[in-house]
């Protein structure tokens, strides 16, 4: 399958990457000859160097070929004019346009399949979105949500003294009375999806699915406090810090942007005249003292520069504020800030790959989501009457290695797997897979 | 500068003011008032003729080349040249013997002021009662759209400001020409006329009065047909439909427009009209609490009473129902401070106005909060938008100038060795455009008796302020003359 990407930015390269690790043909097209020698010697694609709305370019990219064309530049207009020029000089069936700008993303462009585009796809409101929902649970761990159900994934870190160290995954059931699943296992920069016998150890990170409700007390259990997130600090008026931000106040929070640059910050205290704009750079300490900062409740740092956000959430921890949030991108600082004292490690939400996904393996999936960059999946899917793993208790099931039945929607209503219990048709299954297992359980799926 | 367009633009202006004289000599034909009558006809010929005979041999001239500059000369001037003009038929029919009594009427008139040098305003005739009032009604109208459509092209003082209720680049004007917003003003003008008229005389006035008085309302002027003002009356219903039609005409005229659009976002919107009507009913209180008992048994009266007298000072009319000099200190000191503030921008009203007090107030607040956050950034918001450094600026500038003028006039006024009280309320309410002050020239006493040339300066004070300083100021600076 041939994939055309427009624009080879952070969000195209990182699309690319993961294509490419499914073994799909990626073709990018990138104006800047800089940049496109760049990607050539990273990735395993052919890298056209031209602009690329044009109709040559794109022929020269083997678009009639292509059964995606993906246009992730920094332009809205570029991407939206590039998929117009595409759905109408080729017979592409899928065409992705990455809309930062709002009032495009709510329009009902791709209902009205405008310009053919297919998907829109804006990362930094799905990244804010997630860091406000975050926020209103606690901020105590990573929260991934789910679209069809209740149930929700979160991380503890084990420490020494946590009831979850040295014990088997049977034996955590066993001993916890609310309903719950360990759903992976983040060891070093290992994902295990465990399985009965899996021991936990110390440092390891673990991701648990339950309730809301029952997560306080499992949180209570692990030895975590539940605070009120009444005081923010938001370090970085980018555009995640700014969505953030409009969700955060909302809710009547008290939030204090910091962001280094001057005229972003005028814009930013136009539009949220409540919240404390400082024009400051987090990095000089001075800061801290003058705004008494320590006495936040939480610090959240997103600036383009990963490295910094880990430092500075640190440092915030270290002059008292009770919890930060981190903005991390790489999926190797992601498997470090796990293990540091950053409560919530949040990675941009990649919503262009998993739509990309969802498309590939059209069907009966739902939704997908890709976590740890890639490393990790969670499938939804309904179970039609023709699958062949309707009927069957769960224990009969050859399930493929390397993942597991998270839950089973059936009328609404969440059911936590066991041995006994019989997929129906119309039931929506939720299913965490390593990346080794994908095709394997795509197959399991499409039966 | 092209002097050739100035006297030609003048000139039909002039022809229209001829034009409008009309409606006194008519009513004095029809009183039997041959004398007023002679005046106003003299006038009228000799206006005509004269600006007739500039149109006529200027008829090639075209009238589209204006520049910035040619714009504060020509208003100046216009301001000027009426008043001078309008005087005369005071002055020809003997009501007000003396030139400089009849240009401080008139240019009081124009600027909608108020301020007057009548002891015995009833002995006046009728028509030139009508006059006298008009010239409110004139002056009104020409401020608003002045105000409205042509200052804000100019840039004075943070007039800008009024058409920005939407923030962006584009400027939100009512009408995508100027004629067209000056005639949809004009509209709104004539309506409130027609409504308070009505009003009026279902209160029992005669058409002569509710006409005068619904001149002297909307031009937020002051000058009323009876030596008691509307305290003539004496009646609650009067009082308090003067009250409402007073704060009608401080409102910025294109909310107005807004509000009558059904547009009813901005206008909810707006600060400065938020500002005004608390500025309105906290004054309010605070009189009417001074008043009780003392003044006033019953608190329906203290709150007829103050509400009345407050908003004839925050619109800077000068009406008055009762003589608030012999109010308690407390209620007179309140009055005396919304001498300060005016009415809205975009209105009749006078005085600093209350847009600029709001943007000055919001400054000096930001300015607090960036003691506190040495590195934070505050905007300052008005109506939801954000204003721009440089209208702060202005504005800032506008108060010292404000300040300035009000100072320098007060000096003149007590070199004549009068009282601080009444040199300081004399400049004050004169600059303002209020009409009546504290001391000597409080609501029961005129200015007659100031010095010829007192009443000189206190009439530049009258266009200075009409014209919102800038306008006027600027021609006097040498760099404005400079080719």
């Amino acid at each position: 399958m041939r994939v055309v990407i427009l624009g080879a930015g952070v969000v195209g390269m990182q699309v690319a990457a993961q294509l490419i690790s499914e073994g799909k043909d990626v073709v990018i097209i990138e104006k800047d000859p800089e940049r496109a020698k760049h990607v050539t010697g990273r990735l395993d694609c052919i890298v056209v160097n031209e602009e690329g709305t044009g109709i040559t370019a794109l022929k020269r990219s083997g678009i009639d070929r292509a059964s995606i064309f993906i246009s992730v530049t920094n332009s809205d207009e570029v991407n939206m004019i590039a998929c117009g020029v595409v759905s109408s000089e080729f017979n592409v069936p899928v065409k992705i346009a990455r809309v930062r700008n709002l009032d495009y993303s709510r329009a009902k462009i791709t209902e009205k399949s405008f310009l053919g585009i297919d998907f829109i796809v804006n990362s930094e409101v799905e990244t804010a979105r997630q860091i406000a929902n975050t926020i209103a649970l606690g901020a105590d761990s990573d929260v991934m949500l789910f679209e069809n159900t209740d149930l929700q994934m979160r991380n503890i870190m084990v420490t020494p003294a946590s009831y979850f160290a040295d014990r088997s995954v049977k034996d955590i059931r066993l001993g916890i009375r609310e309903p719950f699943l360990i759903a992976g296992i983040m060891r070093g920069k290992e994902f295990v999806i465990p399985t009965g016998g899996t021991q936990v150890r110390e440092g390891d990170t673990i991701y648990l699915l339950a309730t809301q409700k029952d997560f306080t007390k499992i949180f209570i259990q692990a030895g975590k406090k539940q605070e009120t997130m009444d005081h923010i600090v938001i370090v970085g008026g980018g555009r995640i810090g700014e969505l953030a931000c409009q969700y955060l106040i909302r809710t009547g929070r008290d939030i204090t942007i910091i962001e280094t640059n001057y005229e972003r910050c005028k814009v930013l205290s136009d539009k949220f005249p409540d919240a404390l704009v400082l024009n400051a750079d987090i990095s000089d300490e001075s800061i801290f003292e003058e705004e008494s900062l320590g006495n936040r409740d939480l610090l959240v740092t997103v600036t383009d520069n990963q490295e910094l956000n880990m430092l500075a959430s640190l440092y915030a921890k270290t002059m008292g504020i009770k919890r930060s949030m981190a903005l991390v991108t790489n999926a190797n600082y992601m498997a470090i800030a796990s293990r540091l004292d950053i409560d919530v490690v949040i990675s941009p939400k990649n919503s262009t790959v998993d739509a990309i996904m969802k498309f590939i393996r059209r069907g009966n999936i739902k939704s997908l989501h890709s976590i740890f960059g890639g490393r990790a999946e969670v499938i939804e899917f309904l179970a039609n009457e023709k699958s062949r793993i309707i009927g069957k208790r769960l224990r009969d099931l050859d399930f493929p290695e390397h993942s597991i039945i998270l839950s089973i929607v059936r009328n609404d209503v969440n059911m936590l797997p066991h041995g006994n219990l019989a997929i129906e048709p119309g039931d929506l299954v939720i299913v965490i897979t390593a990346k080794e297992s994908i095709p394997e359980i795509e197959r399991f799926i499409q039966e | 500068m092209n002097p050739l367009i100035l006297a030609k633009i003048i000139s039909i202006l002039l022809v229209i003011l001829a034009g409008f004289m009309g409606l006194p000599a008519g009513i004095a034909l029809y009183r039997g008032e041959y004398a007023s009558f002679a005046a106003f006809a003299g006038t009228m010929a000799g206006t005509v003729t004269l600006a007739g005979a500039v149109l006529v041999l200027l008829r090639k001239q075209r009238a589209d080349a204006l520049t910035t500059r040619d714009g504060f000369l020509m208003v100046t001037l216009s301001w000027v040249l009426v008043s001078v003009i309008g005087a005369l038929p005071f002055f020809f029919s003997g009501c007000i013997p003396d030139y400089t009594d009849a240009f401080f009427e008139t240019i009081s008139g124009f600027s909608t002021t108020g301020a007057s040098i009548l002891t015995d305003v009833e002995a006046l005739p009728r028509s030139m009662l009508f006059w006298r009032s008009l010239t409110h009604w004139l002056g009104g109208m020409g401020i608003v759209v002045l105000t409205v459509a042509i200052l804000p092209l100019m840039g004075i003082g943070g007039l800008q400001l009024i058409q920005a209720e939407s923030p962006g680049p584009t400027v939100d004007r009512l009408t995508p020409r100027i004629t067209g917003t000056a005639k949809l003003l004009w509209f709104i003008y004539i309506g409130f006329t027609v409504a308070e008229t009505l009003l009026l005389m279902l209160g029992g006035m005669d058409l002569f009065d509710a006409l005068t008085h619904t001149f002297g309302t909307l031009g937020t002027g002051g000058f009323s047909p009876k030596n008691a003002s509307v305290g003539h009356y004496n009646s609650a219903y009067i009082d308090g439909i003067i009250t409402v039609f007073m704060l009608l005409a401080g409102i910025n005229f294109s909310l107005h427009y807004r509000l009558l659009t059904g547009r009813l976002r901005p206008v909810y919107r707006d600060s400065e009209l938020k500002a005004y009507l608390l500025i309105f009913a906290a004054t309010t209180a605070v009189v009417a609490f001074s008043l009780y008992g003392d003044v006033f048994p019953t608190a329906g009266e203290c709150l007829r009473y103050a509400s009345f007298q407050t908003a004839s000072f925050l619109t800077t009319t000068g009406f008055a129902t009762a003589n608030f000099e012999a109010w308690p200190l407390l209620g007179q000191i309140m009055l005396f401070i919304l001498m300060f503030v005016g009415g809205c921008s975009g209105s009749t009203g006078g005085g600093i106005k209350v847009m600029r007090l709001v943007i000055l107030f919001k400054q000096a607040v930001n300015e607090l909060k960036l003691l506190v956050h040495p590195r934070g950034i505050f905007t300052l918001k008005m109506s939801g938008g954000m204003v721009r450094k440089n209208i702060v600026y202005g504005v800032s500038g506008f108060f010292f100038l404000y300040a300035a003028v009000l100072l320098a006039v007060t000096v003149v006024v007590a070199s004549a060795g009068h009282d601080i009280t009444t040199s300081f309320t004399a400049a004050l309410t004169t600059l303002g455009n209020i009409g009546p002050g504290f001391g000597k020239v409080g609501p029961v006493e005129n200015f007659s008796f100031f010095e010829d040339y007192i009443k000189w300066t206190l009439s530049f004070a009258m266009l200075v302020g009409r014209l919102e300083l800038y306008t006027v100021l600027v021609i006097f600076l040498p760099r404005f003359w400079r080719k």
